[in-house]
């Protein structure tokens, strides 16, 4: 591929593709690229997030010879190339698979003071959720999520999405205190 | 349909790669069934955070859910979030039997000693989760190495006494820089114990032909040890190399890794970089 870097005027190009509106655009994008870190995490590859950063690359790069044409989703465009990548990536993967165990990090005790610090600053019920919904395991843990819907008047499914939603804010949270106290800003 | 065991083995890497592909078509465009595999992803970080993952499952998962930096992350929020859930599950009930009416100044006493013994009994619980939880994951660990060990010599086109050396070995990732004087604006890569492979990216300029040979070399310019016909890999934008180094190559110490064009020997880059061996953190 020739060398080639990405201008405002190409990045603004896609965004028009995924939306005329720009706010939406932006939150599509976000969407498609957080897609596309699961998928390339879930395969097993060691650097999922600048895979997808190539992957939208190379789409935008496509982008004057294809949009004029091309009908349906944008996002089926994205399956097709981040397939090419998955595929590009296995071809040339190296003999050995080191495996990988997770060390233990001291960076735990700062998480959990930034886990203090980013649980504060939810609402008392989205801190309630984080706190009440991942108890307790199995036949208890199954109990314990109807008892807690019941009780916050919310169907299970829908207290599922929540306590995830919450979950992932919470984790942004976290990362980005464990970051600034790495920094020297906290 | 969504398939929770399905979405559990296509995270797990065991599914057929036809059936892959259809999940992550589904990923990227369907907002519910992606929310679905998060949470899946969700609930096997927190099984292996409180230990609950099968042994047979184990081993997978280590190498190949945890396989990136972001997914370790995410393991280390999981754990973070355990330990908290379970330091408030062993907060002792809140004291509510009634009180006989006692003089005021034996009823002040009481209430202190209680607070006082309240506290230190919420202390020693959460600090005993806290051990309780550190041990648990060292159990997991030693485990999970044993496992490893006992069926890394089955890893293709690698000599089985090497495998069964690396397979003992966590893996850190270390993304360098091309250039930098020696001693100036080095890259400090810290080693933890125990870590004893570092995968190394190494960006390359598009135009650079062919494959590279990689060369690891200390401060005073001598070659330690060398990779030939490594390959160029698209990432992020960049042309990079991806190396596997043991670190028992790598000592506390300066290096630089050089790299050379295997059809054009006299395009060179170096990527100084400085190691901090036996560190605790990365």
């Amino acid at each position: 591929m020739a060398d080639w870097t990405i201008t405002q005027e190409a990045f603004d190009r896609l965004l028009s593709w995924l939306d005329p509106d720009r706010t939406r655009a932006g939150e599509r994008y976000e969407s498609i690229r957080r897609k596309l870190v699961l998928i390339f995490a879930s395969r097993g590859f060691p650097f999922p997030e600048d895979m997808a950063d190539e992957c939208i690359n190379r789409v935008i790069q496509k982008l004057p010879e294809i949009m004029g044409d091309y009908a349906g989703a944008p996002e089926f465009y994205f399956v097709g190339v981040s397939r090419n990548i998955i595929h590009e990536w296995l071809r040339k993967q190296q003999p050995i698979e080191l495996p990988v165990l997770p060390p233990i990090s001291p960076e735990r005790e700062k998480n959990l003071a930034c886990l203090d610090h980013c649980l504060a600053q939810l609402s008392a019920i989205s801190r309630e959720i984080a706190i009440e919904y991942y108890q307790h395991n199995k036949r208890a843990k199954i109990d314990h999520r109807a008892a807690l819907a019941r009780r916050l008047g919310l169907a299970c499914g829908t207290l599922r999405l929540r306590a995830h939603r919450i979950r992932q804010t919470l984790e942004k949270c976290v990362v980005e205190c464990t970051h600034e106290q790495a920094a020297g800003v906290v | 349909m969504n398939d929770p065991n399905e979405i559990h083995d296509y995270l797990m890497g065991r599914l057929a790669p036809e059936r892959a592909e259809q999940i992550e078509q589904r990923i990227l465009t369907d907002d519910d069934f992606h929310e679905e595999v998060e949470i899946m992803e969700e609930e096997m970080l927190d099984r292996y955070a409180q230990g609950r993952i099968p042994e047979e499952d184990r081993l997978l998962f280590e190498r190949h859910f945890l396989a990136s930096p972001l997914r370790k992350q995410k393991l280390t929020f999981a754990l973070a979030l355990q330990t908290k859930i379970d330091s408030i599950k062993n907060k002792p009930a809140a004291f509510t039997a009634r009180l006989p009416a006692l003089y005021p100044y034996t009823l002040a006493a009481c209430g202190l000693a209680l607070v006082a013994l309240g506290f230190i009994s919420y202390r020693l619980s959460t600090q005993l989760q806290q051990h309780r939880s550190q041990t648990a994951l060292l159990a997991r660990q030693i485990e999970g190495m044993r496992k490893t060990a006992a069926t890394a010599a089955s890893y293709p086109n690698y000599p089985a006494d090497r495998a069964r050396d690396l397979a003992f070995q966590p893996l850190l990732v270390a993304k360098l820089s091309p250039g930098g004087l020696r001693g100036t604006g080095l890259r400090r890569i810290s080693i933890p114990d125990g870590v004893r492979a570092v995968q190394f990216a190494l960006p390359v300029p598009k135009t650079v032909q062919g494959n590279l040979l990689v060369e690891l070399l200390n401060d005073s310019g001598a070659v330690i040890t060398s990779m030939h016909h490594i390959e160029r890999q698209l990432l992020g934008g960049q042309t990079v190399a991806i190396v596997p180094i043991p670190t028992e190559y790598m000592k506390t110490g300066n290096y630089f890794l050089r790299v050379t064009s295997e059809e054009s020997p006299t395009i060179k880059f170096r990527y100084p970089f400085q190691v901090n061996s036996g560190a605790s953190t990365q």
